[in-house]
């Protein structure tokens, strides 16, 4: 089993590549891969309840973090309150954290 | 390596500076990775190379807006996290790709290199990070 990073910087508006990242996400799980999912930039959009019937089914699949980055959801207005049950709060440190863990395996979007 | 050892971050810079929030988020980036202790190069191809221009100066252009604000430009981000690294921060400009923009003045923090050479660059990483385009 390894742990891939997946880092998604733009929202499923601006961009139909979104919904293949997420679906790749759900394909590492399927293969039995452990899946780590950082939101930042207009990305964050996606953890907003309702906004990503994808993003919630993800988040339900064993094997599965996600993180969204405090500071890109402040600065689109996005409280904390407004975000997806499941979905952590993080800053660059986790980012980096997560980066350097053990056989990761990092994938910028 | 033990775990929280200071790593070698490769990361790999390419695009336009201003399309998106991708500059702001790479210096964010940059700067924790600095405060955990890690060794980072950062390698800007594209139209990444533009943005460490020494023409660039200290200071972006007044906001007319906000005359009484200076807000602090690409370059100067840059230098300010190379000099914080002490030595721990390496950013390279690809020479090919700068040239090819006109943006041939780099300022002095930075270190234009031959493509060929981002090859030694990616067998001393621990971690790699491609960012930008694709």
């Amino acid at each position: 089993m390894d742990l891939y990073l997946l880092v998604e910087t733009r929202s499923d508006r601006e961009s139909l590549e979104v919904a293949g990242f997420l679906e790749t996400a759900a394909r590492l799980t399927d293969d039995g891969h452990a899946v780590e999912l950082f939101l930042v930039q207009n990305a964050v959009l996606l953890a907003r309840r309702g906004a990503s019937p994808e993003l919630e089914a993800l988040i339900a699949r064993a094997g599965v973090r996600v993180f969204v980055d405090g500071f890109s959801a402040a600065a689109r207005g996005l409280p904390p309150a407004s975000v997806l049950p499941g979905v952590e709060t993080a800053g660059m440190d986790t980012l980096v954290d997560r980066l350097v863990a053990d056989g990761v395996k990092p994938i910028w979007h | 390596m033990a775990a929280g050892a200071p790593r070698a971050i490769l990361v790999l810079y390419m695009g336009a500076p201003y399309e998106s929030d991708l500059l702001a988020t790479l210096l964010r980036l940059v700067e924790a990775a600095l405060d955990r202790g890690h060794r980072l190069v950062v390698w800007t191809c594209g139209g990444a190379t533009t943005v460490t221009q020494r023409t660039l100066g200290p200071a972006k252009p007044r906001n007319p807006l906000a005359v009484a604000q200076r807000y602090p430009s690409t370059a100067r981000l840059v230098k300010a996290l190379v000099d914080k690294g002490a030595g721990r921060l390496r950013w390279y400009v690809c020479r090919q790709c700068l040239e090819e923009r006109g943006a041939v003045e780099q300022m002095a923090e930075v270190t234009v290199k031959a493509p060929f050479h981002f090859l030694p660059c990616l067998d001393e990483a621990d971690v790699c990070l491609s960012v930008g385009v694709k």
